[in-house]
């Protein structure tokens, strides 16, 4: 084991894991669908997407809501909300959490749009029936913050309650950000994590108007291949994914399952352009060595790198491009959990952690779903067809988002 | 529920329309049935627990965007517009009743 700390300050490990996703709504069927290299992908259902350029998505099945919330709170709060609080509350059973002071237990979660559907239907009823038919929760049913002041009110929990609006980015940065509370001793709990459910007309139109996803209408299983030669555009999907956080010693002392520590994270901005990344890559280098830095961890040492992969022609060649600039020529196995679930925008990163660090446990990388004509500008070593086995070391994930902001992570197992 | 109430946004208001009208039993029944309906849908709740003498803050649990809530429930029920003020210095369910009663008038 390392030592106690690096410069002295707390260690931070992950406990318990929550999801609600495309692929599964518990841990166990997530993994399997990702080792099995499957697609999640469908044609739209909870809406009729007919007059939409993208008809498909991933999106979350056999959710009950009010399986975790109450149905006055179920009717005042967006699906992004339900599916948040539901895989927070799965991190925090999962973790057989002791208590701990209210005061002390923190909550951040990242989302790309809050909650869209919710404000695109009070759009809707503001233009045909005017400003007196308003929901009068029309602002907070919306509002980025409103996950994790649900997820504190349900749980009491009065300490640092933050929300990370940072697009495709707000996930990894939510889980580092709250991870970094435990190191300044701002916290001695945190549920951080991510939530998305934007699968709503105006998100698919208008990343649609932007070009970023693929129009596979006739294959959407086959849709999101991240770097793949035939790649053309991301999916857009939705879920949620927590963690709980706490110090090293904490978890140690109450005998918790460990699963891994965030051992390194980095963020900065490419402040390049709106949506295309930096041709060269710098802001991705920068972010990836940052998080190995702060790990204090030689790239050598990483095992995997879960890529931000989203399968957009332009992200992947950047990234592949990027990954070759850290780690040389020869690159560890990279997977994308994307290519099995699509997109989940501020959910991606935590979801990906989550994918991660159960890889990490079981040391085998899985295999990128729809990888069947690796893209030979790319120099990157692509996990493709069947799980990586016996991939030890560390774990790299990586967010980028539209905005250009950054975010990497270094997960580990404690005794390693 | 809308052959029974007839309510259109021509005739809501009553200085639109004259003087109040008798609210004879009947329509006091029917009232409270759609008083009842609104609210047990807006707090998630029994109908049942919704009488006349329960207050919506201590009894019923609501707040003040529930109060604006079971409005627009009242009013997609109704099919009327109701005044603006809503619930907000209303107290207890026999007292909404009597303000829907008062604003809203029943058809001929």
């Amino acid at each position: 084991m390392r030592p106690a700390s690096r410069s002295g300050r707390e260690r931070v490990v992950v406990t318990g894991l929550g999801v609600k996703t495309p692929a599964g709504n518990d841990i166990k069927t997530l993994w399997s669908t990702l080792v099995a290299g499957e697609s999640a992908i469908a044609v739209i259902r909870r809406f009729d997407p007919s007059d939409l350029p993208v008809r498909f998505a991933g999106e979350v099945a056999d959710f009950d809501p009010g399986a975790y919330l109450g149905p006055k709170v179920v009717r005042q709060t967006d699906r992004t909300t339900h599916l948040g609080f539901a895989a927070a509350v799965d991190a925090l059973t999962d973790a057989d959490c002791v208590p701990a002071d209210p005061a002390r237990c923190a909550v951040v979660v990242g989302t790309g749009m809050g909650g869209t559907a919710s404000f695109y239907e009070q759009i809707r009823k503001l233009i045909e029936d005017g400003p007196a038919r308003l929901s009068p929760r029309a602002v907070t049913m919306s509002m980025p913050n409103a996950t994790s002041a649900q997820i504190a009110m349900e749980l009491g929990w009065r300490g640092p309650n933050l929300c990370l609006a940072t697009g495709c980015t707000a996930g990894t940065q939510a889980i580092g950000e709250g991870a970094r509370l435990i190191r300044e001793g701002a916290a001695d709990l945190v549920l951080a994590g991510g939530a998305e459910a934007a699968v709503t007309p105006i998100a698919i139109a208008g990343f649609a108007q932007m070009g970023a996803l693929s129009t596979r209408n006739d294959q959407p299983e086959r849709a999101s291949r991240p770097f793949d030669a035939l790649r053309d555009g991301f999916v857009l999907g939705e879920g949620a994914a927590f963690t709980l956080l706490e110090s090293l010693d904490r978890a140690m002392a109450r005998g918790a399952r460990i699963y891994g520590e965030i051992a390194g994270y980095g963020r900065n901005c490419d402040a390049y352009h709106v949506t295309v990344p930096d041709p060269q890559g710098n802001g991705a280098v920068a972010c990836m060595r940052l998080a190995l830095d702060d790990a204090g961890l030689d790239p050598s040492m990483i095992g995997h790198i879960n890529a931000h992969g989203t399968s957009t022609p332009l992200n992947d060649s950047v990234e592949a491009k990027a990954i070759c600039m850290v780690f040389g020529s020869r690159t560890p196995p990279v997977t994308s959990t994307k290519g099995a679930i699509g997109h989940l925008m501020g959910a991606a990163g935590a979801v990906e952690a989550v994918a991660s660090l159960v890889a990490l446990g079981h040391g085998v990388v899985p295999p990128v779903t729809n990888l069947t004509q690796p893209d030979a500008e790319l120099h990157i070593d692509v996990v493709a067809h069947t799980p990586r086995t016996g991939c030890h070391g560390s774990v790299l994930t990586n967010s980028f988002g539209f905005g250009g902001q950054n975010a990497s992570l270094v997960l580990s197992l404690v005794d390693d | 529920m809308s052959s029974l109430w007839v309510g259109t946004r021509l005739m809501r208001r009553r200085a639109a329309t004259g003087p109040d009208k008798e609210i004879t039993g009947v329509d006091r029944q029917k009232s409270l049935a759609v008083l009842q309906e609104a609210v047990a849908e807006v707090l998630a709740i029994d109908a049942g627990a919704v009488v006349e003498e329960a207050t919506f803050r201590e009894d019923l649990g609501a707040d003040s965007l529930d109060l604006v809530e079971i409005v627009l429930a009242l009013e997609d029920r109704l099919g009327v517009s109701l005044p603006q003020q809503g619930l907000k210095d209303i107290t207890t369910v026999g007292e909404a009743l009597s303000w829907v009663s008062d604003n809203y008038q029943a058809a001929p």
